[in-house]
């Protein structure tokens, strides 16, 4: 039966959480998500987007929004009754990004509104959308369940995770009436080896845990008013089941070393649940409940062994990535029709200097005619006019008032007023010259010395004409004309007959110079919008490229692929997420086992790579793989915001993903065969899912009732593993119905999974009384003497459980 | 007339002054026609300015002028004969001055010319 689900991330670490658990699914299954499975992430951080797989995301973003925080106390204050929750307008000063690691601005930005939106109305709606979209996915299948299942995810060390978790099992309850299948999965700090400088996330985390007991009791009743208008007063609890993992084996030693290990394995288990061992868990939970092993909270243990085809992938995609940002922001060489060449700076400034001539060519042309009116030939009848005496006045004068800016009806005045159809011409072309040059190199050093020397051979051109006497000033060029003027009508060659001919040409020279004249300010223009951005043209199509753009474009890309001087601390780019990946690789805490067909990791990388060169058709790589047919210049104009590298990156990663993975380059791998042959070392692994992910003191006592299973592609080769284990005396994972979970598209990977319950963590917990030393009492020597006893421990605390 | 043309002996000054100008009269005349008949056929269908094109017909009038005149000047030994160049006579050079004016004076004309003509396409120039 499929089972409706719901997951609902909080803070980022819920962002990252749901990240790993859609990633897990597009591996095994090429689709983010079922269609039965919505995920909703909700963050106060602005800037934390979710990232996508190769086909895109499917985690639906809710920002809300901690502006103006002490307006939405005001707000609070008069429409929820003043709740006795609510930080000091003087505290939320001070939170600086996001929920600040203060619990109750966490909690203010669920519940408040400001001009960016009404922050609970906003979560509710997500909420519904998300419940509708799942209830009616496919309202014909008579196997889905009638109530959904929701969970819950994210860390209780934070601002955000910490002040709305219990608030979102309660808003959930109020969303799916009747619902019984809500459950909790929050991150916990591991035991700390020191705790100054920790004492904010322990003591957030204590404060967490102390509400949320105080909730799971009977006695103990969820009495607010909500900024919707609903007032409640809830007996129940807000989760049925509250799971806790934190970075720890039960016995202490470290089971996953960094942070982003405990989001992987957060992220498997919500996967494993959307996939189908969530079913087989009920089961068995049930049976636990009523034999009272569970309680309101559990934990789990998990452990893996996988050929890691999706890190391979990725890490390919990057390299990949790497070697197309290096052909993209390479300042030496180039390549054209796959042959490499250097940038030679003096070709480029000599064929810009020639297509300068052709755009100029073609921008004085389009101011031959306006409206209609060919202006060479009403110079031409002009010329034959001064020549038979048909004019009025002397026809030096006469030529002058032709050609003078003070005029309003003369050739000077159609053509200022036309000037603009020059500068179309002048942007469309060198527009078309830079994108031309950038379409075939692929180089953005190229294009940019395209536009460098196309603004070299108009700012040569401007000097020429300066010093043959043109300049853009009206009174400059109107002595110029009475020159030309009165040249104009000396030496006429009436005596050979040529004196119209000679005429036409003089007027038609004039008329030339006074285009370039009026030219002058808008090549001036061009050089400045170039050179220092200071004005905005556009042309009839494009706006004009700026040197600035490709610096800037070049300097982004270069963060990409690490080449740059400045430091950037957690900036994305592709050599930072192949160090992540190795890190990843070579993890040992993580309790995944890694094996390859070749025993390396590098080596299947090398093997992948080489197989892509062969079967995508060479070893240059070309910005058509990423953005296929489209325009690169336009394609780097609309990443310009905020977000590029983000978006490069993204868009580059999954373009090269989704290649590698339709190339097939990567080929699947037995991992039973693999554990057949390796027996001992698989049962070390195996062994470790016993443990769960949290240092308790509590003893915990294998019980039937408690799932405990191992999950694969194949039944009858989880049977061979389990048979290869008993063989060597490993008897943890029983070879029954209930300890195997067959699910048939789980390939490269097999899991063992194991959880526990029936513990309280505010008396079990290990290290509890250090967390209740960090919630309780003010660090020593802290700077700032705002923080006062009192105001730390309100900092620490969201709800009235006192 | 044909004393004007082909006699290279000085007689009298007035003589002499009847004969310079004859020779600029005819030259002018020849030179007008040459012009005249060169700016029909030559570069009409050059792009160049007009006034360029006409100037450069000037230069090849001069050399085509000067060409026939070398003509004229080849006649003009053979029918007096070597001996009758008497280079170290002052008289000598008092009878061929029609000559020599015409002579010096194309060959000024033409580099005066071609002078104007750079000064026109010159790129420091917008005439």
């Amino acid at each position: 039966m499929a089972t409706p689900t719901i997951i609902i991330g909080i803070g980022t670490s819920g962002l990252y959480t749901l990240e790993n658990a859609q990633r897990f699914y597009y591996e095994t299954y090429k689709t983010n998500k079922p269609k039965n499975v919505e995920f909703i992430y909700i963050e106060t951080n602005e800037s934390n987007r979710p990232v996508g797989t190769p086909i895109g995301n499917d985690i639906t973003r809710v920002y809300i929004s901690l502006d103006n925080m002490a307006e939405m106390i005001a707000e609070l204050k008069t429409s929820c009754n003043n709740p006795s929750w609510l930080p000091d307008s003087r505290v939320v000063l001070t939170a600086g990004l996001g929920a600040g690691g203060i619990r109750s601005c966490g909690r203010l930005a669920m519940w408040g509104r400001n001009q960016r939106g009404d922050n609970f109305g906003n979560v509710i709606n997500a909420i519904t959308n998300a419940y509708a979209k799942v209830m009616h996915v496919n309202n014909n299948d008579t196997n889905l369940a009638a109530q959904p299942t929701v969970f819950v995810t994210g860390s209780l060390t934070g601002g955000t995770g910490a002040g709305v978790f219990i608030d979102m099992g309660y808003l959930v309850r109020h969303i799916i009436q009747n619902i019984k299948e809500i459950y909790g999965l929050f991150l916990l700090p591991n035991e700390p080896k020191v705790i100054r400088g920790f004492e904010v996330m322990y003591g957030n985390a204590y404060g967490a845990i102390k509400d949320l007991e105080f909730y799971n009791k009977i006695e103990n009743n969820y009495k607010e008013m909500w900024p919707n208008g609903f007032t409640k007063d809830l007996e129940v609890p807000p989760y049925e089941l509250v799971q806790f993992i934190s970075q720890d084996y039960q016995d202490g030693a470290p089971a996953i070393n960094t942070l982003s290990g405990l989001y992987k394995m957060a992220g498997l288990y919500l996967f494993l649940n959307i996939a189908g061992i969530y079913e087989k868990r009920r089961e068995r939970l049930v049976d636990a409940a009523g034999n009272s092993l569970i309680g309101k909270y559990g934990t789990f243990g998990l452990s893996a062994i996988q050929f890691p085809k999706d890190q391979i992938q990725e890490f390919v995609s990057s390299q990949l990535s790497i070697e197309l940002l290096h052909r993209l922001t390479d300042s030496g060489e180039y390549y054209l029709n796959g042959q490499k060449r250097s940038i030679s700076r003096a070709s480029i400034k000599q064929n810009m200097a020639v297509a300068f001539d052709g755009i100029l060519e073609s921008a004085f042309a389009t101011l031959n005619t306006v409206e209609a009116r060919d202006l060479l030939v009403l110079i031409d009848k002009d010329a034959t006019r001064i020549n038979k005496g048909e004019i009025k006045g002397s026809p030096v004068e006469f030529i002058i008032s032709m050609f003078t800016s003070t005029g309003n009806d003369n050739y000077h005045a159609l053509v200022n007023n036309n000037i603009k159809s020059a500068l179309n011409v002048f942007v469309d072309s060198i527009y078309q010259q830079v994108d031309t040059a950038l379409q075939s190199t692929e180089n953005l050093y190229y294009s940019k010395y395209v536009l460098e020397d196309i603004v070299e051979s108009i700012g040569r051109t401007l000097n020429y004409w300066k010093s043959i006497g043109l300049s853009s000033q009206s009174q400059n060029w109107d002595n110029e004309l009475r020159k030309l003027a009165i040249g104009c009508t000396n030496n006429t060659y009436k005596s050979v007959f040529e004196h119209d001919a000679v005429l036409k040409d003089r007027l038609n020279t004039i008329f030339e110079l006074m285009k370039m004249h009026l030219s002058i300010r808008v090549l001036i223009d061009i050089c400045k919008h170039v050179k220092e951005g200071k004005i905005k043209l556009e042309g009839s199509t494009h706006e004009l490229p700026k040197l600035a753009f490709f610096d800037d474009l070049i300097k982004k890309l270069n963060t990409l692929i690490g080449k740059t001087d400045e430091l950037e601390n957690g900036s994305i780019s592709f050599t930072r997420r192949l160090n992540d990946i190795r890190g990843d690789i070579n993890d040992t805490t993580l309790p995944i086992l890694r094996v390859y067909p070749s025993n390396s990791f590098s080596k299947e990388c090398e093997r992948a790579k080489e197989t892509y060169t062969q079967r995508s058709g060479g070893n240059v790589r070309s910005i058509t793989e990423v953005i296929q047919q489209q325009n690169i210049l336009n394609y780097f104009k609309q990443k310009q915001n905020n977000k590029f590298n983000e978006e490069i990156y993204l868009d580059f990663l999954k373009a090269f993903r989704l290649k590698v993975d339709t190339l097939n380059c990567i080929e699947d791998f037995n991992i039973t065969a693999y554990i057949r042959n390796s027996t001992e070392e698989s049962i070390r692994t195996a062994r470790k899912a016993t443990s769960p992910f949290l240092k308790v003191n509590r003893v915990f006592t294998p019980s039937p009732y408690l799932p405990r299973f191992v999950v694969g592609d194949d039944a009858n080769e989880i049977t061979d593993v389990l048979s290869a284990f008993r063989n060597q005396n490993y008897n943890d994972f029983p070879d029954t119905i209930d300890g195997k979970k067959e699910l048939t598209d789980l390939k490269n990977i097999i899991v063992f999974y194991d959880e526990k319950g029936n513990y309280i963590p505010l008396t079990d917990l290990s290290y509890i009384n250090l967390m209740k030393d960090a919630h309780e009492n003010v660090p020593s020597g802290l700077a700032d003497e705002n923080i006062t006893s009192e105001r730390w421990k309100n900092n620490r605390s969201a709800y009235t459980t006192n | 007339m044909e004393n004007i043309f082909f006699d290279t002996s000085y007689t009298s000054l007035s003589q002499m002054l009847i004969k310079v100008f004859a020779f600029l009269l005819v030259s002018g005349l020849l030179l007008f026609v040459i012009y005249f008949t060169l700016t029909k056929l030559l570069f009409r269908k050059n792009k160049h300015r007009k006034e360029i094109n006409l100037r450069l017909v000037l230069l090849w009038t001069i050399f085509a002028y000067f060409i026939l005149f070398n003509v004229y000047i080849f006649i003009l030994i053979s029918k007096n004969g070597i001996d009758s160049l008497h280079w170290t006579s002052a008289k000598f050079y008092l009878g061929i001055i029609a000559q020599l004016t015409i002579y010096i004076g194309l060959l000024a004309y033409f580099f005066i010319n071609r002078h104007s003509l750079t000064k026109i396409i010159n790129e420091k120039s917008i005439n």
